[in-house]
């Protein structure tokens, strides 16, 4: 599986610097963040698909899947769009006859968003070091949200 | 037929006032008798019978074959069937030409006959080839004068806003299915606008943070 950015949403505090500092440095932003019912914020960019869907009504290859990473070659997009309506996520956008989505800051150690990011909630990294065990520990979490309070004075055990 | 023929007289008449007399009736015999006779006889027939109820039927023939036109090489044939409205051309034109404009549920592209300039972009940069190009005396009658599509246009399941056209999406759906096997259900995504699929997505995602803070919230 590709490298890709992930959000860890129990961290994201809903700043948008992550969208500020995409801005800088792609002149537009890639990434979006919405805070949901005033309780939590979640960053929505490019999932770097596996198999991107987004390659598949490309008429003229300009985008295209190479060992799991997607190339963009702006000189053969036509500007059709097809790739925006063919990407699940809506990640994908067409702007002046360009699309863009995240390509992870070519020429950068670690993209500028979650280089940025001061909650620590985007990392940077393959799907597999996220912890397989990711929905175990929101289970965990769940769990304990779910327990009444121990009363006071007492240790729960 | 009848059509076909009218429509050819119709067409010949004013090449021929044009000065393209001797020319047509050259270049059509050689034409004729190079076998065309048979294409004409069978693809014309339906091309011009569909193409053109199309056009009647909306009214939006623009005989604009006025003497401006008659000095230029090439015309801009347009294939009605096959044009999905992705607005390639549009963007392609460095002249602006190809009208763009969406209403009452309808992408309308509004092309012209002809245009000066020799580039030829909107032809190389369709993804369906649905623009070529033809010289002024093989051009055939049914592609003749501006032409107006109209095109069907999907609504957003989400935000109702209309987000590309049925032939786009179709075209879409049958890319990526041939990459990838679409569960039935698995697809409900493509009546989704790209920003209420964003924000689905990100419903979906913040779901599980959502309901564990809400109980916090509540106890």
């Amino acid at each position: 599986m590709p490298e890709a950015v992930y959000a860890d949403l129990s961290r994201c505090i809903g700043c948008r610097a992550c969208e500020l500092a995409c801005e800088r440095e792609n002149k537009s932003s890639r990434i979006s963040v919405k805070v949901l019912s005033g309780l939590a914020a979640a960053p929505v960019s490019c999932r770097q698909c596996e198999i991107p869907l987004c390659t598949a009504p490309c008429p003229k290859g300009a985008l295209s899947c190479e060992n799991g990473k997607l190339e963009y070659e702006a000189e053969n997009c036509t500007g059709c769009g097809l790739c925006t309506l063919a990407c699940p996520f809506g990640t994908a956008v067409l702007r002046a006859g360009i699309i863009e989505r995240c390509n992870l800051c070519p020429g950068m150690e670690t993209p500028a968003c979650v280089a940025t990011c001061p909650a620590g909630a985007l990392i940077y990294t393959e799907p597999g070091s996220l912890g397989e065990n990711i929905r175990q520990r929101r289970a965990k979490r769940m769990n304990r949200a779910l327990e009444p309070p121990a009363p006071a004075g007492r240790r729960a055990e | 037929m009848k059509e076909m023929k009218e429509e050819m007289q119709e067409g010949m008449k004013e090449e021929m006032q044009e000065g393209m007399k001797k020319e047509m009736q050259e270049g059509m015999k050689e034409e004729m008798q190079e076998g065309m006779k048979e294409e004409m006889q069978e693809g014309m027939k339906e091309e011009m019978q569909e193409g053109m109820k199309e056009e009647m039927i909306r009214g939006d023939t623009k005989g604009d074959t006025s003497g401006e036109n008659c000095n230029k090489k090439k015309v801009l044939a347009i294939d009605a069937e096959k044009c999905i409205g992705c607005r390639a051309c549009s963007s392609a034109c460095p002249e602006g030409l190809i009208g763009l404009s969406e209403e009452g549920g309808r992408r309308n592209l509004k092309f012209p006959e002809s245009c000066s300039l020799d580039c030829e972009r909107c032809a190389l940069t369709c993804p369906e080839e649905a623009i070529t190009f033809v010289s002024e005396e093989g051009r055939s009658p049914a592609f003749s004068g501006s032409r107006t599509l109209a095109l069907g246009l999907m609504a957003c399941r989400k935000c109702s806003a209309s987000f590309a056209t049925e032939r786009e999406l179709e075209r879409v759906r049958q890319a990526v299915s041939l990459k990838v096997p679409l569960r039935p259900g698995g697809d409900f995504w493509m009546e989704l606008c790209p920003a209420c699929r964003q924000e689905s997505f990100r419903e979906k995602e913040a779901g599980a943070i959502l309901r564990e803070r809400k109980i916090k919230g509540n106890l």
